[in-house]
């Protein structure tokens, strides 16, 4: 591959990384928290490739070097996986490789927000570990998709390799609602079903059960 | 170059095609997005490894490093041990660093840098604390190990490494009146180019292995330690998960005692197939055959040996 090769090979690297932060597609595989990073990586691999393919316009490229670069070309999938194809976010089949049977130990959470909005997989934490019991009573929401009779929601820790399922068991008011349907759901997680036997998946006792459209960013943190 | 515009026409008339294959294919598009959040998530931090080698290449050469470093080479390689907290990161930016340092006199030294960087950074002993929340022994014991393999790994080197494994060659610069900005950005350019194509082959690896391993895997580590150890090490070589994520999912391993998490998080940041292919092809291929074997070795041991220690018995 010739020196030229390699650096418009850098340059597509950083263009198709910025183009995965400005559309927003980096959510399918990482964490928000990672955009500033993706956007400074991309600024310098564009800086990089500019800087060598001004200096070899203006020098000629550097003699001497023997180039064995054949490797180099397996970068064209990255490229192209990010700024032609359109990858979808993990799917809950993918996620369900591991689930706990074991408690967690116990620790105290701090008190639940007023309005009772709790992410999913924090829910299924309380139910399992919380020392100061602070679902029980509480008319709690929460959001995810259907799967069966559960709702459920994709996990990433760091990035999409790392993706786990948590879930809850729905009953009362649910309504009929195809697979991978979106839903807010309302209601209390029914006391002492977050055990081993259920495998930690807390049942919730639902009084209301709206679908909501997709959201944009589908994963829970 | 005509080859690059031609294969760049191709895949951007066969995107959507692909894209369709991959609604098709739930399997498919598993492999396909563990692949792009692996190269997603390591890439900022190459990113930082090559800013960091290049500027390794312009200012601080391996012979001014060793004038550094203490005489004695067991001394220096643990300086270079503890040394490894300063570079926060992860493990995907420690490997062209390494290269860079890497000389006769500061071999030992530069590959427990290599080892020690990417899991005794504060960010991943935060990110351990966070992920095993009123258990700081496991910080503890997960500082202490890696940082024992690091030493160890860096000593069995000094002892019985071969210089002649390194096949790898870095490109020198003829060009004596280089100004070191040309020195660095060579070196980045150089070092970014053969780091990323190998961590595709990696997490091309880590996604197929993650799409075929199959969830009982998980059930029976539980009951007996030696196979709860040997079986969370091998795990952490196929997951290829960056050492800032790995606690998180040892963490959610409930089912597993406290010591095959252990050496889930020891041989992670150390060992894994990512790890592998891009040793292989920084270092060079007669380097990382012998180097990661007894990297996962050695990391095993000492985090079992740690773990029974520090966080008592199988629990």
């Amino acid at each position: 591959m010739s020196r030229e090769t390699q650096n418009i090979l850098l340059l597509l690297i950083g263009l198709s990384t910025g183009l995965i932060a400005v559309k927003g597609t980096y959510l399918n595989f990482v964490k928000p928290a990672l955009f500033p990073w993706l956007v400074v990586a991309a600024v310098l691999l564009v800086a990089l490739a500019a800087v060598c393919l001004v200096r070899d316009l203006r020098r000629g490229p550097p003699s001497g070097h023997h180039h064995r670069g054949l490797l180099a070309w397996l970068l064209l999938i990255p490229v192209a996986l990010t700024a032609f194809v359109s990858v979808p976010p993990m799917s809950a089949v993918g996620a369900e490789t591991v689930t706990a049977a074991v408690a967690p130990p116990k620790r105290a959470f701090p008190p639940l927000p007023a309005d009772g909005t709790v992410s999913l997989p924090e829910v299924v934490l309380r139910a399992a570990a919380d020392s100061t019991k602070s679902l029980e009573g509480r008319t709690v929401t929460v959001t995810g998709f259907t799967m069966g009779d559960d709702l459920a929601r994709v996990v990433i820790v760091c990035c999409a390799a790392d993706a786990q399922l948590a879930r809850i068991h729905l009953t009362g008011a649910v309504g009929q609602h195809p697979n991978d349907t979106w839903l807010k759901v309302q209601g209390k997680v029914v006391p002492g079903t977050s055990s081993p036997s259920t495998n930690f998946v807390p049942t919730m006792e639902v009084t209301r059960a709206d679908p909501i459209p997709k959201p944009r960013n589908t994963y829970a943190y | 170059m005509e080859l690059l515009l031609v294969g760049l026409a191709a895949l951007a008339l066969s995107g959507s095609w692909v894209s369709g294959l991959l609604t098709d294919h739930a399997r498919l598009a598993t492999a396909v997005t563990v692949f792009c959040g692996v190269f997603v998530q390591a890439l900022p931090f190459l990113v930082l490894g090559v800013v960091v080698s290049g500027l390794v290449a312009a200012y601080l050469t391996p012979e001014r490093l060793a004038r550094r470093l203490p005489r004695r080479p067991a001394l220096a390689v643990a300086v270079a041990g503890v040394g490894g907290a300063a570079l926060p990161g992860c493990e995907c930016g420690s490997v062209p660093v390494a290269r860079r340092l890497f000389s006769g006199a500061t071999a030992g030294a530069a590959l427990t840098f290599m080892l020690s960087a990417p899991a005794i950074n504060p960010v991943v002993l935060v990110a351990t604390a966070v992920a095993f929340p009123g258990q700081p022994q496991m910080v503890v014991a997960r500082c202490v190990a890696s940082l024992l393999t690091a030493v160890v790994m860096g000593l069995l080197w000094q002892r019985w490494g071969r210089t002649e494994w390194v096949t790898r060659t870095l490109p020198t610069h003829h060009d004596a009146g280089a100004s070191r900005f040309t020195v660095a950005t060579e070196a980045a350019r150089h070092d970014f180019l053969q780091s990323a194509a190998y961590l595709v082959i990696g997490a091309g690896a880590a996604a197929v292995l993650r799409a075929a391993v199959p969830p009982w895997v998980f059930e029976h580590v539980a009951g007996n330690l030696a196979v709860g150890v040997v079986t969370m090490a091998l795990l952490a070589v196929v997951l290829a998960l960056c050492s800032e994520a790995d606690a998180f999912v040892a963490a959610s391993l409930t089912m597993v005692p406290l010591v095959p998490r252990l050496v889930f998080l020891v041989v992670g940041p150390a060992v894994d197939v990512k790890l592998v292919a891009m040793q292989a092809g920084v270092f060079g291929r007669p380097f990382a055959v012998r180097f990661a074997p007894v990297t996962l070795v050695v990391a095993t041991a000492c985090a079992t040996a740690v773990g029974l220690l520090v966080l008592g018995g199988p629990r």
